[in-house]
């Protein structure tokens, strides 16, 4: 929420003749995403619209004609749907996401979580949310942890309920956690074998017209590859993160 | 009825928290309208904005103040925790804080305008009759205000049936503590599980119609109630 109410404060005074290219991203790219947007308006002079939430929502809104040109989910089976449906084409992996755990003010560790709420997504929705849900049940903590549990409508949401230090711990992801330049000693990255892998696809939506510079901004997103590694997430191909 | 163990038990959170809300929205209220109908001052008028806040105010907003508010190392959240020993946030007594708040102009309002139409000729036939202060409150006054207050009761709670956004802020979603219908509803939708969604959206409508049908049958078209919300 917070991102959300950033990025449109950003975005507002940027009002130009050429509609730039509109964008949804879900809540664990967009600190990743801004930068790549400056980036790209640095390098190509072009500028992007950013909006930040949960893939389960711009999925209902994209689905129902939401003017979006390209949509970054958390998600694979989304934007799969979409290019099935007909609504969008072109749904690849971008990335794969990385579950972190934070701790602010303890030592990080899976099987000794603080005392007090634990914060995570919501599992039904949010795809980082199931990972946090799977990673409590195989390690066996599930049962004795479920009522500690507070879920956040999205990873964004899950972030500011830790940050805040209502939940002094939470499970996030780590491109978060990097692009904030959170201290490393407060998290954790959590075993990629305690959750499924988190792949993340996005997928075209623009048509006619705009489409030439949606597909721009498609390139020069694949080509930012060190931007990615180093936030945090894993490449298409990489252990762990297969390729299309 | 068709709807899941999950969405009754969300009804049932909902109802606790706008009747609690509404209970402790009217005992608020009542001497607030009180005082907003004595005195004249400009202090007065500073806590009629004040007052006026939540209309005005996106709900989120309010909640993300609340979230802020209620973190342990804050005053109000390191006194509830040595009160109660628990957080403020995520939790049903850190709910039913939001609506209180959210709600109160939708209670104070009504019960303003209920006690500006007695008239004060009426408490001056009391007093030379011998009545004194509480006397009159309880004799005079509160008979008079009995439609005001079912008005201003029934506005508080059908508001805080329909919260969203404070909640959304604060809550944490936990099944049984703070999940509300509205929250139930909005995941039932974002996770495509439309036909719940229907059910519960129609007990939701259907309850919400009954209250605002009691309203409009309570509060006479003169002093119609505000529609906001």
């Amino acid at each position: 929420m917070r991102h959300l109410l950033l990025t449109l404060l950003g975005a507002a005074p940027c009002i130009q003749a050429a509609e730039p290219v509109r964008i949804a991203v879900a809540a664990n790219l967009l600190p990743v995403m801004e930068q790549i947007a400056r980036d790209y308006r640095q390098q190509a002079g072009a500028k992007v619209q950013l909006a930040g939430g949960s893939s389960g929502a711009f999925y209902e809104q994209i689905r129902r004609g939401a003017p979006f040109d390209l949509f970054y989910s958390a998600d694979a089976e989304r934007p799969d749907k979409l290019a099935a449906a007909g609504t969008g084409e072109a749904s690849r992996t971008y990335a794969c996401g990385r579950l972190a755990l934070w701790v602010p003010k303890a030592e990080p560790k899976l099987d000794a979580l603080p005392a007090g709420k634990i914060a995570i997504a919501q599992p039904d929705t949010a795809p980082y949310g199931r990972a946090a849900l799977q990673t409590l049940e195989r390690s066996g903590q599930l049962d004795e942890l479920k009522p500690r549990l507070v879920y956040a409508q999205d990873i964004g949401q899950a972030y500011q309920f830790v940050h805040s230090s209502n939940a002094p711990s939470g499970f996030v992801a780590l491109s978060q956690l990097t692009a904030a330049g959170t201290p490393a000693a407060q998290y954790a990255r959590v075993d990629a074998t305690l959750y499924e892998p988190l792949v993340q696809k996005r997928v075209l939506l623009a048509k006619g017209e705009r489409r030439a510079a949606a597909e721009a901004f498609l390139t020069f997103f694949d080509a930012q590859k060190d931007t990615l590694k180093a936030a945090g997430y894993g490449l298409p191909g990489e252990a762990g993160c297969a390729a299309d | 009825m068709l709807l899941t163990d999950s969405d009754w038990q969300a009804l049932a959170i909902t109802l606790q928290l706008a009747g609690l809300s509404t209970a402790l929205l009217l005992a608020i209220g009542l001497p607030l309208a009180a005082w907003r109908v004595r005195k004249q001052t400009a202090l007065r008028r500073v806590l009629d904005a004040v007052l006026a806040l939540p209309l005005v105010l996106p709900p989120t907003v309010l909640g993300f103040y609340l979230l802020v508010l209620f973190a342990p190392d804050t005053p109000l959240g390191q006194a509830w925790h040595w009160f109660t020993g628990q957080g403020l946030a995520f939790s049903f007594a850190g709910l039913v804080l939001g609506s209180v708040l959210y709600s109160l102009p939708f209670v104070v309002q009504p019960l303003t305008v209920a006690l500006r139409e007695i008239p004060q000729s009426l408490l001056e036939a009391a007093a030379s009759l011998g009545a004194n202060r509480w006397e009159r409150l309880l004799r005079v006054v509160l008979p008079l205000l009995r439609r005001g207050i079912l008005v201003a009761g029934t506005l508080g709670f059908a508001h805080t049936l329909g919260e969203f956004g404070v909640v959304l802020m604060l809550g944490g979603s936990i099944p049984g503590e703070t999940q509300v219908v509205s929250i139930a509803l909005f995941q039932h939708v974002e996770a495509l599980r439309y036909g719940e969604a229907h059910r519960l959206a129609a007990c939701l409508l259907g309850l919400s119609f009954l209250l605002l049908l009691l309203v409009y049958g309570l509060g006479d078209t003169r002093r119609a109630a505000p529609m906001r919300g």
